[in-house]
């Protein structure tokens, strides 16, 4: 066994690594826990010795932005060595956007998040107001690029206006590889980021075959989804260990320092 | 290290637009890998298997070259005549060693009623061998019906999603005989935490997802987890142990 297959095994402690999990939320559902979200999600993340989780909220329901950032600011106070905030955003009235992403990115925030889901492509006006802020300062925006409404292909126009933002791609490897790979092809600032339920098989090999290895990195989307869960498909991918150690923490480390303040 | 036995892998079946079929050398070079030390086998991908008795007649000649594997092979009523006999298909999985029945209503084109699958499921009840059965074949209802009507049926449900967490736990909590397989998909916040703490350890069973899924990912979340070693060991093996010794041979 590998060293980091082995850890992953025994259950040993992998905080030597730094991991730097892309893709985490506060949420209150559908997963029914009555505690607090950020209490959980550190929970979850020192099971393994994850050292630091870059998060949105979605906790108060995603058409309620300054509720949901406010909650996830809370959680930055209450963990400021470990959990990292993404601004979420809801695109329904471009002013209330713009002033929100600059009041959190003043608090500390350090990326924006949007959810296709939301009813918006990301090519909405709405949204406009939040890549022009993170094109000024090279954000990591984190999308949901996952199932009938990926939001994919609004990528590529996205890059053409916003050059200098730095495209995080949720969910790659788990249904449209094939498709996150083409993108990422097109793409210079693309990063795919790894998490889905399903731990699709051989996922992590398809990326890295066809990706450039530093355009990879790992995010676990607990809460809901389980940490320790979406660290094994790493820990047990047949790629070099030193691709592993790249994933799971170089990249993300190399995509954050790019952030101008 | 925990002992780990596959309670939800599976190989020897076709997938539409996927050119590879699973083979048990896969399965066995992921348990070599990962210390996995036995797996219940089931064939897997089973979308477009149509014919079970084929099937469990391949799935028995490659379990019988390895000790290891443990077939677990598909039953279904017999009313049509073209399958042999309720008795006959439980008489050959014992006779082989299997460790559980899979039951694939839709799939096979059966309807779990009484009037259709008693016989079956009296038999399966009677012998106490465990069935396993796929959340998107078998729901919840179906599967509470089930359990009612079958009280001493260990059912082990499988491939449930973070959604089903809510529901499943107030399954769980009202049939003391049915039982959770936590390979992936079963990917959930805090999961085998939250199922101890409503249900008890004793009712999950380790298992990878395999050929669907990477088999290491549900490794580390049994691994990693808050559990105890006593209930880390209980997931990992102890509980299939136990519902195979159950069985009536």
């Amino acid at each position: 066994m590998t060293i980091l297959l082995e850890k992953g095994r025994l259950g040993e402690s992998l905080a030597e690594y730094q991991i730097v999990d892309m893709h985490a939320h506060l949420m209150r559902g559908p997963v029914p826990w009555g505690e607090e979200p950020a209490d959980h999600l550190v929970r979850a993340m020192d099971q393994s010795g994850v050292k630091t989780s870059l998060v949105s909220s979605l906790a108060c329901g995603g058409f309620r932005m300054e509720a949901c950032n406010e909650l996830m600011y809370e959680a930055m106070q209450k963990y400021p060595d470990r959990l990292l905030g993404y601004v979420y955003v809801w695109p329904g009235d471009p002013e209330a956007v713009r002033s929100e992403v600059e009041r959190r990115l003043a608090q500390g925030f350090t990326g924006l998040k949007m959810l296709v889901l939301m009813g918006y492509d990301y090519v909405y006006p709405g949204y406009a107001p939040a890549f022009e802020i993170a094109n000024e300062r090279r954000l990591p925006v984190l999308l949901h690029t996952y199932g009938g409404q990926a939001g994919l292909d609004d990528v590529p126009v996205l890059a053409e206006r916003y050059p200098d933002v730095n495209f995080v791609l949720a969910h790659a490897g788990a249904q449209q590889v094939e498709h996150h790979i083409r993108i990422a092809g097109q793409v210079e600032h693309a990063y795919l980021e790894l998490c889905t339920s399903s731990a699709t098989y051989r996922a992590v090999e398809t990326l890295f075959e066809n990706v450039p290895l530093e355009r990879i990195v790992w995010g676990a989307d607990d809460l809901p989804l389980n940490m320790s869960h979406q660290l094994g498909k790493v820990l047990g991918a047949q790629i070099p260990e030193e691709a592993k150690v790249q994933i799971l923490s170089g990249n993300a480390r190399r995509l954050l320092s790019q952030i101008r303040t | 290290m925990i002992d780990l036995f596959d309670a939800q892998a599976g190989f020897g079946g076709g997938r539409r637009g996927q050119p590879g079929v699973p083979t048990a050398d896969e399965v066995l070079g992921h348990m070599d890998r990962l210390s996995i030390a036995r797996a219940l086998v089931r064939t897997d991908f089973e979308e477009m298997d149509r014919d079970p008795m084929l099937s469990n007649r391949l799935l028995y000649e490659a379990c019988a070259q390895h000790g290891c594997l443990v077939p677990c092979p598909t039953v279904l009523p017999t009313g049509h005549g073209d399958v042999p006999s309720e008795r006959e298909q439980i008489d050959e999985l014992i006779a082989h060693g299997s460790g559980a029945a899979t039951l694939r209503p839709g799939q096979d084109g059966w309807s779990t009623a009484e009037w259709c699958a008693g016989t079956l499921l009296g038999l399966l009840e009677e012998r106490r061998i465990p069935v396993l059965c796929r959340n998107s074949a078998l729901g919840f209802e179906a599967v509470a019906d089930l359990a009612g009507r079958h009280p001493g049926l260990p059912i082990v449900m499988y491939q449930l999603g973070y959604r089903s967490q809510r529901t499943l736990v107030s399954l769980m909590k009202a049939f003391p005989n049915v039982y959770l397989a936590v390979g992936s998909p079963y990917s959930v916040h805090l999961g085998l935490e939250s199922m101890t703490g409503h249900v008890g350890a004793e009712r999950l069973l380790f298992g990878t997802g395999f050929p669907y899924a990477e088999p290491m990912a549900s490794v580390t979340m049994l691994t990693y987890s808050d559990l105890s070693d006593g209930d880390k060991q209980l997931v990992g093996s102890g509980n299939l142990d136990r519902l195979i010794g159950g069985i009536g041979r």
